[in-house]
């Protein structure tokens, strides 16, 4: 006899892939994106950015429930109501969903949009679900109606309209993206996935913060840099011995050379990177390293390897024999190709 | 694929031909050596051919560049010697040897037919590939293969079959590995006798010092720095190959290097005390991620595997040039006048030494073919013979088909892709076979190259056979190149107007012998500027 396993959680990882895409799509598809510098989860919302003087809030509410009736939509408009008559400065108020029905929508070729392209029967019972849950949560004491008039003016409606790894590819700025496979991208977004999912496991409930940053002590969130850095380390890796290809700006530094000991070097750089992706004891090291290079190119446009070397790694003593020198300057190398 | 630009030179002269259209292409003129076969060998050659050069030209000194259409993108290729650099949309990718470009060119541009050779199953060879769409001038053999390299007909069999999706084939269907492994510990012992027998006449003075001491004629001294240059190549192919296996060493040990952090990983491992989990990321205050995953090392693993494969084949390919170089060596010392014969004093030995090098390489391969028929038995491979014999009458009945249209007296019996060794065809017969058999694949293989062949009238081909062709040509629509030599009385500029659709390239007014040209010099360097070389 088997036992068909029934009324497990099947909603919590549906719930958690949409939320990623949701972190995806604020930090690859949206107008602000090059402002957000931080994500948080679960914190103020789902998901929400933070710029990088902790000054402005993009607020996330994800949901992805196949029938989104009208009532329902502004029943879950709440937390992002909650957080617009809050006094932390929110930029912008997104409600993360699956297509909504066309008869919901003036234009139903739009996948973002604001109030005005839902048809006004549907907006008039969105706007009667949210003021029922305010009713409900708030209480009657205060009159919050022209509050949530011109919150419901501010909502930007996005549909979830791709696929996993298309908002991972939108994020990535390395350019040989047509070497990966889907499935390279898909086995990525799980990752991030579940790395979302961990910073939900600490407990916050009831806590107060004064400050936007303070939100950082509570480690529930990352940098872009690190999401950068995951995706262009994956990408990197994938590359190791890939090809006999000498990254253009690397072939400056050993063109003097004789061509045998040429196929050495990049024979003796790709084993030492796969030592670095192999080694646990050098993970740290390794990220830093990357980090620094990533970093670097944010604010510099130099392609010349030994000028990128001394100004980031001046003062860099190997720790490991395999992360030395030449090696670094090929992982530089390798960034820019994948950069440029 | 389609050929848009073709340019030969170094640094003092050079020649660019950039008027390929995707059509009929046919490049004529009054006359022989006006370097059309030159450039149709460099054509194929800048794509990892085996080039047949004109007598008298030297392909290493020049540079060999081709600008390439395949699927809808502009690969250019520059050759040098044996290396190649690719370009394509702002990425370089070089290799010094023509079977890594062959294993670039079957991952990126076109994935090349897997065929089974010597018991293991192998990637053919580019200029196997090429025979199907490309005819030279020189040294054609209509019995056999016009580069061969280490293929052989069976191969290229094989290798249609592959095209047409027929699986590999197996030759001997009842070995057993005890009778394998005892012809293998056989081979051994031979070539452990052999190579005793080089160690004694290597304790011989070194040939070319002695003997230069004693010659003083002009003749002789061109000969020794033939001898001396082939002496460097085979150093110089030798100490490449060397590294090569260096190299292939060097990569066995990181892999094992890399299973052991793996394994350890895996023997260790963490657990969640809550909840039982493995996937625990380390995490502290500045730092939560790996530095790579699954996928990640599967990866690295699977291409250094894969790099293990490329340098054997490499080490494969050097021995076989060096063989190549060895050769020539003995047949300049074979061929010597006898008054130089008197000077050689060694030549017995080198003789002798170079022919149990070659006995010695002959036993090496029988016994990686050995090895690898061990292996093969071990993986079971099988075979498909009915669908083979249909697919290889259909060629055949294809082949016929277009002789009799070309030839409609013609007496030709075709009943296989290549003629006995003894049969002998009349000039314009071997076209007209030939031309058959590339249109014939070209119609069931349904490939994707164009077809190039040079000297596409030799033999006395007739004005209206030679008419049927074109015409044949421009039914099968893809691109064609062409090259043909007029007669006097046939040759004015117009000759191939009345074909619509066609290009017409005149190389007649080109100086003779000198297809190459100091004023093309600014433009080829120009092309190799986008090189990350310096010529």
């Amino acid at each position: 006899m088997s036992y068909t396993f029934k009324n497990t959680e099947i909603n919590n990882e549906k719930a958690s892939v949409f939320e990623t895409k949701s972190l995806l799509y604020l930090i690859g598809k949206s107008v602000d994106k090059k402002h957000i510098e931080y994500i948080t989860f679960d914190c103020f919302n789902d998901v929400s950015g933070i710029d990088k003087g902790f000054k402005n809030i993009w607020d996330i509410q994800s949901k992805n429930e196949a029938n989104l009736n009208p009532k329902k939509i502004g029943k879950y408009l709440f937390t992002l109501f909650d957080n617009y008559i809050s006094s932390f400065n929110f930029k912008e108020f997104i409600f993360f969903c699956p297509k909504l029905k066309d008869d919901y929508k003036v234009d139903v070729g739009l996948l973002s949009y604001s109030l005005s392209n839902i048809a006004t029967d549907t907006s008039n019972r969105i706007k009667a679900g949210l003021e029922e849950e305010v009713r409900w949560v708030k209480g009657t004491a205060l009159d919050y109606s022209i509050k949530i008039n011109s919150f419901l003016s501010k909502v930007l409606f996005v549909e979830d309209s791709y696929k996993e790894h298309e908002y991972l590819k939108s994020i990535t700025k390395f350019k040989n993206k047509k070497l990966k496979t889907d499935y390279f991208y898909l086995t990525v977004f799980k990752e991030l996935r579940d790395i979302q999912s961990s910073k939900k496991n600490s407990y916050i409930e009831n806590e107060s913060i004064i400050e936007i940053i303070d939100v950082i002590n509570f480690r529930r969130h990352l940098r872009i840099l690190d999401i950068d850095t995951l995706l262009i380390c994956r990408i990197i890796g994938c590359e190791i011995f890939q090809y006999n290809s000498i990254p253009l700006h690397f072939f400056e530094i050993v063109k003097e050379l004789d061509k045998e000991d040429v196929q050495d070097i990049l024979l003796n750089c790709n084993s030492n990177l796969s030592r670095c992706f192999f080694n646990k004891v050098s993970t740290r090291e390794f990220w830093r390293i990357c980090e620094f290079i990533i970093q670097y190119f944010e604010s510099s446009d130099t392609f010349d390897i030994n000028i990128i070397y001394t100004s980031i790694f001046s003062s860099y003593v190997p720790k490991y024999k395999y992360l030395d020198e030449i090696t670094i300057k090929y992982l530089i190398a390798l960034t820019i190709e994948g950069l440029t | 694929m389609i050929i848009k630009e073709v340019a030969i030179g170094n640094k003092s002269e050079a020649f660019i031909e950039k008027r390929f259209q995707n059509k009929i292409n046919i490049i004529f003129s009054d006359d022989n050596n006006k370097g059309k076969t030159l450039l149709m060998q460099s054509i194929i050659y800048s794509i990892g051919y085996d080039s047949i050069w004109p007598v008298g030209f030297n392909p290493k000194t020049y540079y060999f560049y081709s600008k390439i259409n395949f699927n809808n993108t502009d690969y250019q290729f520059l050759r040098h010697g044996n290396s190649i650099i690719v370009y394509e949309e702002k990425q370089f990718y070089l290799f010094n040897s023509i079977t890594e470009f062959k294993y670039f060119f079957s991952k990126e541009i076109f994935e090349l037919p897997k065929i089974l050779k010597d018991g293991t199953i192998k990637t053919v060879d580019l200029s196997l590939l090429y025979e199907i769409f490309f005819l030279g001038q020189d040294k054609r053999n209509t019995s056999n293969l016009i580069v061969k390299g280490n293929n052989n007909k069976i191969d290229f069999i094989n290798m249609l079959y592959y095209l047409l999706g027929i699986s590999a084939e197996v030759v001997d269907e009842d070995v057993s590995i005890a009778d394998l492994k005892q012809k293998k510990i056989e081979l051994e012992n031979k070539i452990k006798i052999e190579k005793k027998k080089i160690s004694i006449l290597k304790k011989n003075p070194q040939i070319a010092t002695y003997v230069s001491s004693v010659a003083n004629t002009e003749n002789f001294e061109t000969l020794k720095n033939k001898l001396t240059e082939l002496h460097n190549s085979i150093t110089e192919l030798s100490k490449q190959r060397n590294r090569e296996e260096n190299r292939r060493i060097k990569l066995i040990y990181l892999k094992n290097e890399l299973n052991s952090l793996n394994r350890s990983l895996k023997e260790g491992k963490v657990k969640c005390a809550d909840c039982n989990s493995t996937n625990i990321i380390f995490s502290n205050v500045d730092f939560e991620f790996d530095v790579s995953n699954k996928y990640v090392r599967d990866s690295i693993l699977l291409s250094i595997d894969e790099n293990i494969k490329l340098k054997e084949e490499i080490v494969i390919e050097f021995d076989f040039t060096i063989g190549k170089e060895q050769k020539e060596l003995k047949k300049i010392l074979n061929t010597s006048s006898p008054e130089l014969s008197n000077y050689i004093l060694f030549e017995n030995e080198i003789r002798d030494s170079s022919e149990i090098d070659e006995l010695v390489s002959e036993l090496r391969l029988k016994k990686l073919e050995i090895e690898h028929k061990i292996k093969g038995v071990n993986q079971g491979l099988e075979s498909n013979k009915d669908l083979q014999k249909k697919s290889f009458d259909k060629i055949i009945f294809e082949i016929g088909r277009i002789y009799k249209n070309i030839d409609p007296n013609g007496t030709l019996e075709i009943d296989n892709l290549f003629t006995k060794t003894n049969e002998t065809f009349s000039g314009s017969e071997e076209q007209e076979f030939y031309f058959s058999k590339l249109v014939a694949l070209n119609n069931i293989l349904n490939h994707d190259f164009p077809i190039i062949i040079d000297s596409f009238r030799e033999g006395e081909l007739s004005t209206g056979k030679e008419e049927k062709m074109i015409d044949e040509f421009i039914k099968i629509n893809k691109q064609v190149i062409l090259t043909s030599t007029l007669k006097r009385e046939e040759y004015s500029t117009d000759k191939y107007k009345n074909f619509l659709g066609v290009n017409i390239l005149d190389y007649s007014s080109f100086q003779d012998g000198k297809l190459l040209q100091k004023e093309n010099l600014s433009d080829f360097l120009r092309i190799i500027q986008k090189f990350p070389i310096t010529i």
